[in-house]
């Protein structure tokens, strides 16, 4: 069969599938049955790395002699359904040693495997061939597996190690303003991503106004980024999915790590409770900006006369997780995160005996992601994973003030406070049933309890001489809404070079006596040219039920999520992409993409709206729906191994909104409509001893509002006439482009007690002005007349950073 | 360490500012055309130069060279003459419900053109008043409210602005202040406040009330409102609903927004409406009833 024919095929099916959506069971019903075969036996089991005992996520398991093959899942888990008779099975993934095993397979049997990451550097070629192998053979396109150790090897600001900050140098994945963590991906907004810890939302990842995230490289085993071609299993967001996964802890022996860094220190220590039996891991950070100031901002205050003065910044992070294995066939897992931005301001003034005057402000914003999950092995072909999740995310700001009335036991008081946030209960259940080897089905329920605080703003007041007083609370009640996903899918491969991903999910929302649902179809297909080249594509329908009214500069944590009402519809998305894959030599594959994104029910402010506004209740009335659109392509060249890896990336993207409101109907960019983005990363490691980290990046600049140029009013006042400075057109003037250089070095010494790294780095070693804000000002002449002009503010200049980390 | 941090957050906070380059090519200037043509009225159109927007307001100058083409219903009706300061006026009247189109030629700049629709006359049948109780954040107050009654035409887009004049009478002294010498009678437009459904957000506060037929097309409807100021015994207030075409109510809309919101840092940015084709500015169109109270 050629491929134009299969692809004819496959069109015609796809076709069929999206256009007669309730004929979806049915085929996926005969899809689901066929392929029963004769007598086979299963071979299943977990894999794991054989120095820490942690489960290894995506690693290929693969018959040399029946030439088929599988994966682990997400909780390292196998199955791999053969003939009777002998097979040799080869057991790979990037990052580890390559292992072979051969069987005489005469019953089910599981086998657990454990890998090492000791020979590597011997077999360096082996382990390459798979993994470029395992990215052509896949049917999942836009998806990118990031190493948590290559990550850590490159260069960041501050010297702290970011995996948002690391994804955004993804073809796709483009970053807001400067140093900020916020994700858009093929033209979606900062809200159309689903974060995942360990199957948790975590609806904030920004700490510090989003120059740093809230994930803690150290806690973290696995991330993977999907950016398209989306397959049933994942929904409620329209453009990505990012799932990271929390190291279990090793279940051999006590490890510890840390490092001391310019702003934050961290420390981890992970260790089995019972070995082989249960092991758990705590992981925690924090910065100590306030601590270190703390004798500059008393010195400060006392200069200013202030009995008392305290102000201060820091955030903190703690991840644990315990794991514990019931018995052979059922896990138990129990994580926790919680991380806490916090600023605040004290100060206290005495005038003469019982007359002061004391103030407080403080202001904290943090997640709270809590899951318990539990796997059990049903039979060799069927795994489940059921997973009970709880997360909060609260903001709060706060003021207070009182002054003591000097002769009196009265006084004056006034308080503030203004909170939000969006608490989830929720319950998940999904099967992995993998009948034979042509056949990998997931299904699963999902539903979600939200709970939306949209903010609520309480005041209270009084003063002792007039008798007055004031306590009155502003604001939204709570919004509770059920949000429910079912799906199923199914990894079919139909012959050695075709193979596809077919799936369907439906999603629900239940919210003020409104339900809103879908059924989203879901199709991907690879086709295998040759070992080395494989086409891919993908077509797959999302909807999204929350929402977040953000600021359309920075993150900033008063950003609120929302549900959908009867107003404001879901954001409902369609993306279609087609690509290939190819593997250049043993060391280096090269990817190419294409896609087109239709959405709908998009959310931006109206023009002129306040992001700032004591309308508590207004937010609907504040915000225009309309839809979008996005196609670009993404090339990606990477090495794997070697001395040298890394990748290059490049995005050629276009990415527009219409909203009938909005620019007067006229379609306008969106505002990180970025035509040419370009990341270059590179590890070169020199020796055992050190290694360097070196990344480039290049951007478009970020479409903004401004006026160009001005001109008169209609009503012109014969003494003065104010001119019109209006933009032409929504987000139609471009900022300079963006670009920056940064470098590290790492310089690791094996000590008695473990290894001890320092690594030295440079942020934007060349210095590079890029733009932050833009803004009109006035400047005078020498002769005294102003004139106006047209300024920048950059953020950061050159930063270099050291830090020392330890591993024991 | 405690050095080192110093220089850390030194750098970290050093937040740079420059001025960049903003160059405007003398090829992508345009004229502007600024007018509002009245029902019954001689069609009186402004042109003039836009500028860039570093450049200084006096450069905007008005244009006085230019050939201005006036169409009624697609038929040339005539060119328009040159009167002064950049206003070129028609020799005949605006008709009702006509369409107008102006061409503009000029030699260094493209030819601009744009198109309105003269729109339907909406009278005030009556106006009525009320004394209410107002509540600011300082305190409560009885003030009167001003009712003003018109019948939607059916079937038809309709946009309105409302204004208010009013007129007093001023008086001229003698040197000791105690004889008047003379009197003038002043005419000012007035300062609206309403919450009245019909205005976007439910709410307006300015010297024009904009607002559309949305929510009462067709219907005889009483829009409420009240003026800020009083001006005593023998004053007078004319109450003009101009009945207007969509792009004026767009253009007069949006430069409304663009000033509530133009040192607002935390604001949507506000795009002026432009309906001039190679150009800037507004062509727009009005016609207007009058009711004195």
């Amino acid at each position: 069969m050629t491929f134009i024919r299969v692809f004819q095929r496959l069109c015609v099916l796809a076709k069929i599938i999206f256009m007669q959506k309730n004929q979806l069971f049915l085929f996926f019903l005969l899809i689901f049955y066929c392929g029963v075969h004769a007598q086979n036996y299963t071979i299943s089991g977990f894999v794991a790395d054989s120095s820490t005992g942690e489960k290894v996520i995506g690693a290929s398991i693969f018959d040399t002699i029946s030439k088929n093959g599988t994966g682990t899942n997400d909780f390292g888990f196998y199955s791999l359904t053969l003939p009777k008779g002998k097979h040799v099975l080869r057991y790979s993934t990037m990052g580890f040693e390559t292992i072979y095993k051969t069987i005489d397979l005469q019953k089910n049997i599981s086998i657990p495997v454990k890998i090492s990451t000791q020979a590597i550097t011997l077999k360096e070629v082996e382990i390459t061939v798979d993994h470029t192998k395992q990215k052509v053979e896949s049917t999942q396109m836009s998806s990118f597996d990031i190493p948590i150790s290559a990550v850590k090897s490159l260069p960041f600001i501050m010297g702290e190690v970011d995996i948002i900050k690391s994804i955004q140098l993804l073809p796709g994945i483009k970053g807001g303003t400067e140093g900020t963590s916020g994700l858009y991906v093929r033209g979606g907004g900062p809200d159309q991503n689903l974060i995942l810890l360990d199957g948790v939302p975590v609806y904030n990842v920004n700490h510090l106004f989003g120059f740093f995230s809230v994930f803690n490289a150290d806690a973290i085993n696995h991330v993977k980024m999907t950016t398209g071609g989306f397959p049933a299993r994942y929904g409620s967001r329209l453009s990505s999915v990012l799932d990271i996964h929390m190291k279990e802890g090793n279940t051999n022996k006590l490890k510890g790590e840390g490092s001391i860094g310019l702003i934050a220190s961290k420390f981890t220590i992970e260790g089995p409770i019972k070995k082989d039996k249960a092991s758990f891991i705590i992981s925690g950070r924090r910065t100590y900006i306030d601590v270190l100031a703390k004798p500059i901002i008393a010195a400060i205050g006392k200069s200013q006369n202030f009995e008392k003065f305290g102000v201060g910044y820091y955030f903190y992070d703690l991840n644990s997780k315990i794991n514990y294995k019931i018995t052979e066939r059922s896990h138990l897992y129990l994580s926790a995160y919680t991380g806490t931005d916090k600023a605040f301001m004290r100060m206290r003034e005495t005038f003469a005996k019982d007359d002061y005057s004391e103030s407080t402000a403080d202001i904290h914003w943090g997640n709270l992601t809590t899951a318990a999950r539990w796997n059990y092995k049903w039979t060799d072909k069927l795994f489940s994973n059921a997973t009970l999740t709880y997360s909060n995310y609260e903001f709060f700001t706060g003021s207070e003030s009182i002054n003591k009335i000097p002769q009196s036991k009265k006084e004056d008081t006034f308080s503030m406070n203004y909170s939000s946030g969006i608490k989830d209960w929720s319950i998940k259940y999904d099967v992995d049933y993998i009948p034979n080897p042509k056949h990998y089905i997931k299904a699963g329920g999902h539903a979600i309890y939200h709970t939306f605080s949209p903010g609520v703003l309480a005041f209270k007041t009084s003063y002792a001489d007039d008798n007055f007083k004031m306590d009155t609370t502003f604001g939204s009640s709570n919004i509770y809404a059920w949000e429910t996903a079912l799906y199923i899918e199914d990894d079919y491969t139909i012959t050695e070079k075709l193979k596809m991903n077919i799936g369907f999910r439906h999603s629900g929302f239940f919210v003020q006596e409104n339900y809103y649902n879908e059924i989203e179809p879901r199709f991907a297909f690879r086709y295998l040219i040759n070992p080395a080249w494989s086409v891919k594509a993908g077509v797959s329908e999302m909807n999204q039920y929350i929402l977040l009214l953000s600021n359309s500069t920075i993150g900033l944590p008063t950003d609120l999520w929302v549900p959908v009402t009867q107003k404001i519809k879901p954001m409902h998305g369609m993306q279609y992409g087609i690509g290939v894959t190819h593997a250049i030599n043993k060391q280096i594959d090269v990817s190419v993409e294409t896609y087109y994104k239709e959405m709908k029910n998009l959310i931006e402010y109206k023009e002129g709206a306040s992001y700032f506004s004591v309308e508590q209740n207004s937010w609907e009335n504040k915000v225009e729906q309309g839809k979008g659109d996005a196609y670009g392509a993404e090339v990606l060249i990477q090495k794997h191994a070697g001395k040298l890896t890394g990748w290059i990336g490049y995005t050629l993207a276009w990415s527009t909104r219409t909203f009938e409101n909005l620019n007067f109907g006229k379609s306008f960019p969106y505002r990180y409509d970025r035509r040419h983005d370009i990341s270059v990363v590179a590890n070169y490691k020199f020796s055992e001893k050190i290694d360097m980290g070196m990344v480039w990046v290049y951007g478009t600049g970020n479409a903004v509002t401004m006026p160009t140029y001005k001109y008169q009013p209609l009503e012109i006042n014969p003494w003065y006439t104010e001119l019109i400075e209006s933009p032409e057109s929504r987000n139609a003037f471009r900022m300079p482009s963006y670009h920056r250089l940064d470098v590290s070095i790492n310089i690791h010494k094996q000590k008695k007690r473990g290894m001890r790294t320092w690594s030295f780095g440079l942020y934007n070693a060349y210095s590079r002005q890029n733009p932050f804000y833009l803004f009109f000002d006035r400047e005078y002449s020498d002769s005294g007349q102003s004139y106006p002009v047209l300024k920048q503010i950059s953020l950061f200049p050159l930063i270099p950073s050291v830090s020392y980390s330890f591993k024991f | 360490m405690r050095y080192l941090f110093f220089v850390v957050v030194a750098i970290m906070f050093f937040s740079c500012e420059k001025e960049i380059d903003m160059t405007f090519p003398e090829k992508d200037r345009r004229i502007t055309i600024n007018a509002e043509i009245k029902s019954d009225s001689i069609v009186q159109v402004h042109l003039s130069k836009s500028i860039g927007v570093l450049e200084l307001d006096k450069n905007a100058d008005s244009i006085a060279d230019a050939a201005v083409f006036l169409y009624e219903n697609n038929v040339l009706l005539e060119q328009l003459h040159y009167v002064d300061s950049g206003y070129y006026r028609s020799s005949t009247k605006a008709k009702p419900n006509a369409i107008y189109k102006l061409q503009v030629n000029h030699k260094t700049y493209p030819t601009a053109s744009a198109q309105t629709r003269i729109p339907s006359k909406v009278m005030i049948t009556k106006i009525d008043t009320v004394t209410k109780k107002v509540d600011d954040q300082m305190n409560s107050y009885m003030a009167l409210h001003h009712k003003i009654t018109f019948t939607d035409p059916a079937d038809e887009d309709n946009y309105y602005a409302l204004t208010v004049y009013g007129s007093y009478m001023e008086y001229i002294y003698d040197d000791w202040y105690y004889m008047v010498k003379d009197s003038i009678k002043r005419t000012e437009k007035q300062y609206i406040t309403s919450t009245d459904m019909v205005l976007e957000d439910g709410v307006g506060s300015d010297n024009v009330l904009l607002f559309t037929d949305n929510l009462i097309n067709g219907r005889t409807y009483s829009l409420e409102c009240m003026i800020n100021s009083y001006y005593g015994w023998g004053s007078t207030y004319q109450f003009h609903l101009k009945s207007i075409s969509k792009d004026l109510y767009l253009y007069l809309m949006s430069k409304q927004k663009s000033g509530y919101t133009k040192n607002n840092p935390f604001a949507e940015p506000v795009t002026v409406y432009n309906n001039i084709t190679n150009g800037f500015g507004i062509l727009g169109a009005s016609t207007v009833s009058i009711k004195e109270f």
